[in-house]
Formats: C-alpha cells, structure tokens, sequence
C-alpha cells in the first residue's frame, strides 16, 4: 500500500476520532442548549499532509462521517475550507501549529456563518436563532483553541508512527 | 489557469466545481446509500458511547450508602402499589371504552406497544434537535412513531438504521404536531422554537380558540396519527391575539428535563405488529 493511502487511512481515523470527541461533548453540553463545533479543524491535515487528490478524497470520506447523523450537510463548505487551503499551501509552515490554529479557527468560523445562513430558512430574521448561532460559534472557536494542540499533534504522532518514509513526506 | 508567477495553481477550485457538479447530479439513491452505510459503520461507536454512559452512572451508584438505597427501594415499592392500582383502573377504563364503542359503533383506537430504549447521544443545535437511540429496526422502530418519556411527548422517529434510529425532538424548529389543550379538544398547531442558549427549551401554539386563557397545559392529539390522545407537550405560558383576531398563539414551556433525557419509549403501533 503506499504512502498517501496509509496517510489517507491515519488522517481520517484521526478525524473520526475527533469527530466522536466533539459528539461527546455536545451530548454533555445538551442540557445547556449548546452546540460546539470543530468542523474548521478537520481539512488542515488532509490539505498540508497529502497530494490534492488524495486529500479531496479523504475530506468527501470525513464530510461524509461528519453529515451522516445530520440532517443538513456540510460537505460543500468543508471542501471549500480544504480548497481554500490546498489554494495557500505553499504559504503555509505545516510546523507551525499557531499558523494552522488560526486557519482553523478562520475555517471554522465561516464554514458555521455559511451554515447559519443557508440553513436560516423562516428564521433569518429571528434574534433568538442569531442569537445562538453566534453563542455557538464563539464557544465552538474557544473548543478549538483548547484542543487544537492536542489535535495536531495527534495526528501528526499517528503520521510520525505510521509512515515510516519520512523523507518522502517532506517532498510532498 | 496556472499562475506559475505567485506559485498558486488554481486546481484545487477545479476540482471542487468537477465534485460538486458531480455529487448534485448525482440520483438521490445515491445520496441515501451514502448516508445509511455511513450511518451503519457509526452504529457501533453510539452504542459504545451508551453502554460507556451506563457504566458510569452504574459506578455512581455505587457510591450511595445502604440508606439511600433503602430509602429508594421504600419511595419505589409505594410507586409500584399506586401504579398497580392505576392499572387496574385502566382496565376497568378500558373495558368500559370498548363496550362504548361497540355501543356506538365506533372505529377502535389504535393501540401501541411501548418499546424503551437508551439514548446513545444527544444533539441540540440551532438547525436540529435530535437523540440517537440505541434501538432501530431490529426492534420494529420506523420512522414516523411516537416517541415519549415519564414528562410527555418527547418527539418522533426522524430515521431509523438496523440497530439506531433518530429521533427529532419535540423541541425542534422542523417538529410540528396538532395538538389541544387539557380542558379543551379544538385542533391547534404545536411547533418547536429555536431556544436561547443556556435556557429551558420551548415551543409555539397557534391557532387556539380565543375562549382559552393562559396558564394551561398543550397535549397531543390523536389527529395526526402519530400520537396517542392526552400526552403533555407543555405548558402554555402566554397567549396573544393573531393578526386576524380569530386565534390566539403563544409561547409553551417544555419540560426541561427533555435535554437531559437517558430513556425513552417508542410507540409501534400495534397494526404493525
């Protein structure tokens, strides 16, 4: 198997785990009508650590987990955040987990604003559903700040075990 | 197409477009083939997670004195002799209804079997408010069927997979059910409300008779086929005249408890069995 597939198969095992995570913690939450969100987080990885079509895939797999119990999906938006980032790839220093959590918390920010807008239907002029939309976000972006660390490195240890050609990594 | 210059190549909006021309194209069967495989493959995490949450509150149980539990087992067997009381009430009742509708040669009502299942997790957004529960059609759970608790109607089933199914809480902005209220039987509209973060869920009445005042219970009506008569959906705190002055609406008060739900009963319609 190659490289890029293991790495596929590691960064969406790594996302479904957070995934969970963050299903875990809203479970928790519910009874403070709450709802967090670290859909920003989710791209990063696949559109700095694999080539663009592999990368795409691993994104349809994780939009895909992510939307299954959901009855909106979110699919397009994520793919637009891997799109934007596989865009300023070259910008950007996969190291560097401050320039990723800033992308994320960016990524996540619009990907929820676009949600809230193309999912508002009679309640776009409510104050109530604005209300907890941004409640939402805020809280979903100080989820990310906390665990965004945790998350990169989580991966980046599952890559660091798994792929044992390192060179080749960085050449990509 | 390539900007060679700033090192940017534009293929990855390419390749976006291609998709997503591709995946709207693509036949709805698709889209649900996707969705329930997916779903499948998650089944067993959700249940993991419940069996993990059961756990748990059994270690805590574990924590109470022998007193605690004494004291429950008391308050408990109390509830049971009332309960088994009630029960015979309602035969009585119930024979009495039959022999009426006999009488008057009335359809039967439909009768339902409870079927009682944990909750794997919750979910409250702004968009949905939904449970997942850790029975499906393994259990004859379809889509559609009541879903209610110990505090009234709780929601319906929204999907249902081989062992999970969804359920769409009462509380949602999507749900809407008839309803009447406790002292009166005129059809109204119930629909869940998008609720303000950190407070008590709620939902909206419309179309109630301006006979009726404030400060009453809403509760289900047999009108829509989905749920029995007389389930409490909530309370009706405020009732205000309607643009045309023929109705009122309002605000209800659910129970609070519906975010903090573990268990809950599915109604299956005892035609299906």
């Amino acid at each position: 198997m190659s490289h890029s597939i293991i790495k596929l198969s590691i960064l969406f095992l790594g996302a479904v785990v957070l995934i969970f995570l963050n299903r875990m913690v809203n479970d928790a939450f519910a009874p403070l009508s709450i709802h967090l969100s670290v859909i920003g987080l989710l791209a990063i990885f696949p559109a700095l650590y694999l080539p663009l079509g592999q990368g795409f895939l691993c994104v349809i797999l994780i939009g895909l987990f992510w939307d299954t119990p959901l009855p909106y999906s979110a699919l397009p938006f994520l793919l637009l955040d891997f799109t934007i980032i596989a865009f300023i790839k070259h910008r950007i220093r996969r190291q560097d987990y401050l320039q990723c959590s800033v992308i994320a918390l960016i990524g996540n920010f619009f990907i929820l604003l676009f949600l809230a807008l193309f999912n508002s239907k009679s309640s776009f002029f409510h104050f109530n559903y604005w209300l907890r939309i941004f409640t939402d976000i805020l809280l979903s972006e100080i989820m990310i700040l906390i665990c965004c660390y945790w998350f990169f490195n989580f991966q980046k240890t599952l890559l660091d075990t798994f792929v044992k050609n390192k060179e080749e990594e960085e050449f990509l | 197409m390539t900007s060679h210059k700033s090192g940017h190549s534009f293929k990855p909006f390419v390749v976006l477009g291609i998709f997503l021309l591709v995946w709207w194209g693509l036949p709805p069967v698709f889209h649900s083939f996707t969705k329930v495989t997916f779903a499948e493959i998650q089944a067993p995490f959700a249940t993991l997670h419940s069996h993990i949450k059961d756990f748990q509150f059994y270690l805590e149980l574990q924590l109470h004195s022998k007193k605690e539990l004494i004291e429950t087992c008391r308050d408990l067997s109390r509830l049971n002799a009332y309960h088994s009381l009630q029960k015979q009430e309602n035969k009585s009742t119930q024979t009495e209804i039959e022999a009426l509708e006999l009488l008057l040669h009335l359809p039967p009502n439909p009768g339902f079997r409870y079927e009682v299942a944990r909750v794997c997790f919750r979910d409250i957004s702004a968009w949905w408010q939904q449970l997942i529960i850790r029975k499906g059609q393994n259990y004859g759970i379809m889509p559609g069927q009541a879903v209610v608790f110990g505090g009234g109607v709780v929601g319906k089933i929204a999907e249902s997979y081989a062992t999970t199914a969804v359920v769409e809480l009462v509380t949602s902005p999507n749900f809407r059910c008839s309803a009447h209220f406790e002292s009166d039987n005129s059809p109204v509209i119930y629909q869940g409300l998008i609720n303000k973060p950190f407070s008590s869920p709620t939902g909206y009445v419309t179309n109630a008779p301006n006979k009726i005042t404030a400060g009453i219970h809403l509760v289900s009506s047999r009108l829509g086929g989905i749920f029995p008569d007389g389930l409490i959906i909530g309370f009706v705190n405020q009732l205000q005249p309607e643009a045309d002055g023929l109705f009122q609406s309002g605000t209800v008060s659910l129970d609070p408890r519906l975010f903090e739900i573990q268990e809950v009963a599915v109604l299956i319609p005892s035609e299906l069995e």
